[in-house]
């Protein structure tokens, strides 16, 4: 069955090069043309390589914000060690040095049939290759009265933005000896050791201005990553503040008032937070259900060795929406991805088959400003699919120097950013 | 609203120890695909900003002994002793290779 569908891929995609000679927004596209969806660490990751390694080929990066608040460092700033400016990134060197048509406008639709996008514009963009790094979208009600509006009380600042710049002024305005909760949802979900790193960074400021309050981060799991590092790190450096709740014992929230501040378990037990941060259970962007893309668990399926769409030919999706098993939901994993569908894509531009794929994911978190762990894997596709290499990546040791790899943090921040936008920060 | 801090349960563990198989490779992964990865880290083409040591302008003798030592255990790193371990050694010396011939 594969090989039939990679004949029907080969002989579709000779077909539409043939056609693809119209020049896009004053682009040559001498080769094909690729349309982007979302300019995260996926989609601006895959844009600037493809346009690097085959400037005959046409990019179009479709991206609704002009700017892009990255989700890394977003604890940071809540915490108030990093300015949200030196988060915030734009699409220039993208465009000007690269030669990527960037244009801010919402998907609205995508026909896997024709290869068109359309834009709410009104515009239609042609593709030969589309490559979706949509990110994701939140399960509004899976947690009963947490929606939107509720949203804006307890917020999830899952997507940068000013969802945190909220989250940090209600930690300011807290009073000393309140309870701060951070919710945690079941795996998958964005950033596996985000809402730990969250409510580290939390106690971190805490510590600080109201050392008689306290953090509850109530868990939807029975175990968390970097478990032994995190609550190393707590109780050396913020003994008896955080408290973890695992989902054994009534950690799972299952309802929200908002307005009131309460969240009650699955025991029916309630608990008042004075700042709640909900980070709710989520799925693929909308675009990506929009475009039927996702199967029955709402994320997207896909072949692993190129991450194209098991469901659409000539679709890839990378990043958060993908299901990429076992690679994480991450900055990085998107990052990685995004080099092995620009390999891929700009090899069947070509009219080659592509290669193997490589990848690498590296998860930082602060646990404070100069202590951070980390967990690290290489990923290779072999006969069962994609597994990380025996032997490969693994945690911080508990001896580890947390204090160089924040410094090492600071850098990775630093040079993915680079290699993401193309621009030095 | 009475407040209720709840008890701290039963905790368990993660097993520090990663799901991993042995990879078969059908065919060798370009130097491109090997080196594209570690550029998240050490910056376009390899070359950083800030503390994480640059890759560029560095000799492949240079590098590969580098590569070598932390997949070794010989040279205690920050992260580079768990992810060398990733690459076989005709692995290191194509990155050892790419990284030297970048410009």
């Amino acid at each position: 069955m594969d090989v039939s569908r990679r004949q029907f891929i080969t002989i579709t995609g000779a077909a539409t090069l043939s056609l693809a000679s119209t020049p896009v927004f004053g682009q040559p596209a001498k080769k094909g043309r690729v349309v982007v969806i979302g300019g995260g660490f996926g989609g601006a990751t895959a844009a600037r390589y493809i346009r690097k390694l085959d400037p005959e080929i046409a990019v179009t990066l479709v991206e609704i914000n002009p700017q892009y608040t990255t989700c890394p460092l977003g604890n940071a700033v809540m915490a108030g060690f990093v300015k949200l400016k030196s988060i915030t990134h734009n699409y220039d060197v993208l465009r000007e040095r690269y030669g990527v048509n960037v244009i801010h406008d919402a998907v609205i639709d995508i026909d896997p049939v024709s290869k068109t996008v359309r834009l709410q514009g009104g515009s239609e963009l042609v593709y030969d290759r589309l490559v979706m790094s949509p990110g994701i979208g939140f399960r509004w009600g899976a947690i009963e009265g947490y929606d939107q509006a509720a949203s804006e009380l307890m917020p999830h600042a899952w997507k940068g933005g000013s969802q945190i710049q909220l989250l940090r002024k209600q930690l300011h305005a807290m009073p000393d000896g309140g309870v701060a909760v951070v919710t945690a949802p079941e795996i998958p979900y964005r950033c596996p050791p985000g809402p730990y790193e969250r409510a580290s960074l939390m106690a971190y400021y805490l510590k600080k201005y109201k050392p008689r309050c306290k953090v509850l981060v109530m868990d939807a799991k029975p175990n968390f990553p970097k478990a032994h590092l995190f609550k190393q790190g707590w109780e050396s450096l913020y003994p008896g503040m955080v408290e973890w709740v695992s989902s054994d014992s009534g950690g799972q929230v299952i309802e929200v008032q908002a307005k009131e501040g309460i969240l009650i378990n699955s025991e029916g037990d309630a608990v008042k937070a004075d700042v709640a941060s909900v980070i709710p259970p989520q799925q693929a962007a909308k675009i990506a259900h929009v475009a039927d893309l996702v199967d029955q668990s709402g994320w997207c399926p896909v072949e692993l060795r190129t991450f194209e769409s098991t469901r659409h030919s000539a679709i890839h999706v990378i990043g958060d929406s993908a299901i990429a098993r076992p690679m994480p939901k991450s900055g990085y994993s998107a990052n990685s991805q995004a080099k092995v569908v620009a390999l891929a894509v700009v090899a069947y531009l070509n009219g080659n088959e592509p290669g193997e794929p490589s990848l690498i994911n590296t998860c930082f978190s602060f646990v404070a400003p100069d202590h951070v762990v980390s967990v690290s894997a290489v990923y290779r596709f072999g006969e069962k699919g994609l597994k990380a290499v025996r032997g490969g990546g693994g945690r911080t040791f508990m001896n580890g120097d947390f204090e160089a790899e924040a410094r090492f943090a600071r850098s990775w921040y630093k040079n993915i950013i680079a290699d993401t936008f193309g621009q030095r920060t | 609203m009475k407040r209720y801090v709840l008890p701290l349960g039963r905790v368990s563990f993660l097993v520090g120890v990663l799901c991993c198989v042995s990879v078969v490779h059908a065919q060798p992964v370009s130097p491109e695909m090997l080196a594209f990865p570690c550029m998240a880290c050490h910056g376009p083409e390899g070359e950083s900003q800030g503390e994480i040591p640059s890759l560029k302008g560095r000799s492949y003798n240079d590098l590969k002994n580098h590569l070598q030592a932390f997949k070794s255990m010989r040279r205690r790193g920050v992260i580079m002793n768990r992810i060398t371990r990733g690459y076989s050694d005709e692995q290191i010396e194509a990155l050892a290779r790419y990284f030297s011939g970048v410009k």
